[in-house]
């Protein structure tokens, strides 16, 4: 069978040319690694967003108490806040800025004066409104400054106003879990780039000549090209998992599930990639097509940043967004869900469903194009 | 009316163009080629660079298709999508078209395989082939790392390794050392009565040793077809007699003047004098051109002529291309 030749030599030509392989094979643990070094705080759990700087100027020992209290809140079994003690306003207001913790709490310095005469803390909180942990962290701290003052004028807490709960396997998700799927998806996609490129130098070589001296099809072409491409996206996705777990990932998700979904991210590559090459006529002209085509398909899928409601239809009482066209926004979500909440099949049917069928779409461009511009007479 | 190839004495076309037309924006690169090709032949397609060869195999090959006219492959019209009429065809492109990272024996199990033969298969046959053209001790080596006429050989064997009945080679001494050159004319001429040979050249030598029959094509269209020979028949029996006239003749010279001149003042001698105004040499074909030698001097010297220098060959296809063109190949 052409097509299995094809990918034969395809691995072939990689095989001997190591450090381009290692590259590819390595581009999406390379990428978990310095994702992971970036958002990985000494903190673990919800500490890791809800991080507190605390300006302690109290004269009594109530305010040392109640920073004690910050730093031993616990939610769901983990440490809820990362709390940093510093003691000038300015380098705590510069913290805030850099968004490094998501409030100040300035303790006065009649802290514990004013709880033991009226049991009103009267804390100064300062943060960036627009800042979501600031919000958040406000939603915690507005009961515990009240249990702190009942308990430390003997009386019983109040009940709180309302009970805090989060979606099974979400409590404790921090921005680097979450951000992972999606970062492994990223990384399969560089492949476009390595697909424009070994199509185009068949082209510039004169190879592709050869492939039509034998009446190979476009078909052939990318069935071939698509398989080696498989192959090496099941081998990114295993490597970086691994790098991921390695960072204290925690996935409940099926890791096959996960490669199943790269196969098919890495089939809309292998599509991607012969229409870049199909408008390219250099490796280096292939190299910033693809990228070109690579990057929006990315950063405006979810997949690394979350995007903002671009509604354009409603099916079937689904909203469908703009960039629900992309590929990469089913599979991220779907990469996002099978490796954080442990979802089955059944459960991302929709998102399984669209990636094929998005993908298949980008094949089938892929060949019409390839066959058009490159094949026929 | 061209002779039958002496080599094959076949009757039976192979390959015949009609009418082949390929036009690129207004350049009309080869104009209404008509040709038959035996069985078992050496044909040489010869001509200057741009006149349209390299268009012609192309569409020959299936690779191009013609704007006008049409290929038939034994009286089939070949298309991009027959494999069947695609398999009988092997090219070997001017330019050495290889997977640089590819050992040479898998070149050609991979060529191989594309044209629908075993793994297994195409590997004997790889070996037999590098065996043949002297590349058997390269044969775990990248084409990479193979000298430049090491790679054309091997450029050859990839159009050779589906078995084709007729090959195509474009150029085939092009960019080869003097001990390719030799072993790949040893080679073709080892192919020809089995295989039917179209080789496209600008190099007359080329086509005069190897071909069986000449069509010299310029500016897309074909000027003559005959066997060198008959060819060479035509621009004159005996001699060539070239005298360049640089130096001897002013400037604003009528060119066409001096030849009518230079045609009266030998016309009892020479019966062809041709003069490349580029090259200002005077091409005189004669029988006993030596014996004559003293006597053209002296005419062309009271018709005004001073010959710088001159030197006697025998005829080749160029000056055939001189007679048709008034051009020399290489302009």
């Amino acid at each position: 069978m052409k097509a299995l030749s094809i990918t034969r030599k395809t691995i072939r030509e990689a095989w001997r040319e190591p450090s381009m392989l290692a590259l590819l094979v390595c581009f999406p643990a390379l990428l978990i690694m310095i994702y992971c070094i970036s958002f990985n705080p000494s903190g673990s759990g919800m500490s890791q967003l809800l991080r507190l700087v605390v300006i302690n100027q109290d004269q009594g020992a109530a305010g040392a108490q109640f920073t004690r209290m910050l730093q031993d809140a616990q939610f769901d079994h983990e440490v809820l806040f990362s709390v940093r003690q510093v003691t000038a306003r300015a380098d705590a207001e510069t913290i805030l800025r850099e968004r490094k913790a998501a409030m100040l709490i300035l303790i006065p310095p009649d802290f514990t004066t004013a709880l033991s005469q009226n049991g009103q803390p009267g804390l100064d909180i300062v943060g960036d409104s627009t800042f979501d942990y600031y919000v958040f962290a406000t939603g915690f701290l507005k009961g515990m400054i009240e249990q702190f003052g009942a308990a430390y004028r003997g009386q019983n807490p109040p009940p709180p106003a309302a009970m805090l709960e989060f979606v099974s396997g979400t409590g404790t998700l921090t921005d680097l879990q979450f951000g992972i799927p999606g970062t492994l998806v990223f990384g399969v996609m560089i492949g476009v780039i390595y697909i424009a490129m070994i199509v185009v130098r068949e082209q510039v070589s004169g190879t592709l000549q050869r492939f039509r001296l034998t009446r190979a099809t476009a078909a052939d072409l990318l069935i071939g090209i698509g398989f080696a491409e498989v192959i090496l996206a099941v081998l990114q996705i295993i490597l970086a998992f691994g790098v991921a777990l390695l960072f204290n990932f925690q996935s409940t998700g099926s890791l096959i599930l996960a490669v199943l979904i790269g196969v098919l991210v890495s089939l809309s590559v292998t599509g991607m990639g012969l229409i870049s090459a199909c408008v390219s006529r250099s490796d280096g002209q292939a190299a910033m097509v693809a990228t070109a085509i690579m990057i929006p398909v990315v950063f405006l899928s979810n997949t690394i940043f979350p995007m903002p409601p671009m509604p354009i239809a409603t099916i079937a009482g689904r909203v469908i967004n703009l960039y629900d066209f992309l590929p990469t926004a089913h599979a991220s979500e779907a990469m996002r869900r099978v490796l954080i909440y442990g979802d089955r099949p059944s459960a991302i049917a929709f998102e399984l469903i669209a990636l094929t069928v998005l993908t298949s779409i980008f094949l089938g461009v892929g060949v019409l194009v390839f066959h058009q511009r490159r094949i026929a007479l | 009316m061209s002779e039958l190839p002496k080599r094959s004495g076949s009757t039976e076309i192979v390959v015949k163009t009609e009418g082949l037309t390929k036009h690129y924006g207004a350049l009309t690169a080869v104009n209404g080629l008509s040709l038959d090709i035996y069985a078992g032949e050496v044909f040489g397609l010869l001509g200057p660079n741009g006149a349209g060869k390299t268009t012609a195999i192309h569409m020959l090959c299936g690779l191009l298709k013609p704007d006008a006219g049409r290929v038939l492959i034994h009286n089939h019209p070949i298309s991009s999508d027959d494999t069947e009429n695609s398999a009988r065809v092997g090219l070997c492109p001017q330019a050495i078209v290889l997977w640089e990272r590819l050992t040479c024996i898998e070149q050609l199990e991979f060529i191989g395989q594309m044209y629908g033969i075993r793994s297994s298969e195409a590997r004997r046959r790889g070996e037999k082939l590098l065996e043949e053209l002297d590349l058997i001790e390269k044969r775990n080596k990248q084409a990479r790392t193979l000298s430049g006429g090491m790679q054309r050989r091997l450029n050859m064997a990839m159009a050779l390794v589906h078995d084709p009945e007729i090959i195509v080679l474009d150029e085939p001494e092009a960019g080869l050392d003097p001990q390719s050159r030799v072993r790949v004319r040893d080679y073709i001429h080892s192919l020809s009565r089995r295989k039917t040979v179209i080789l496209t050249t600008h190099n007359m030598d080329e086509a005069d040793r190897m071909a069986d029959r000449v069509a010299i094509i310029d500016h897309g269209q074909l000027l003559v077809l005959d066997t060198p020979q008959n060819l060479k028949r035509r621009v004159g029996e005996g001699d060539v007699v070239e005298i360049h006239l640089n130096g001897c003749l002013g400037e604003g010279v009528d060119w066409e003047a001096v030849q009518n001149k230079a045609r009266s003042a030998l016309a009892d001698i020479a019966p062809t004098v041709t003069l490349n105004s580029t090259e200002h040499t005077l091409h005189v074909h004669a029988l006993n051109a030596t014996g004559h030698l003293p006597s053209i001097v002296e005419r062309l010297k009271i018709a005004g002529m001073e010959p710088a220098t001159l030197s006697i060959r025998a005829n080749t296809l160029e000056d055939v291309f001189i007679q048709l063109t008034g051009r020399t190949l290489r302009e």
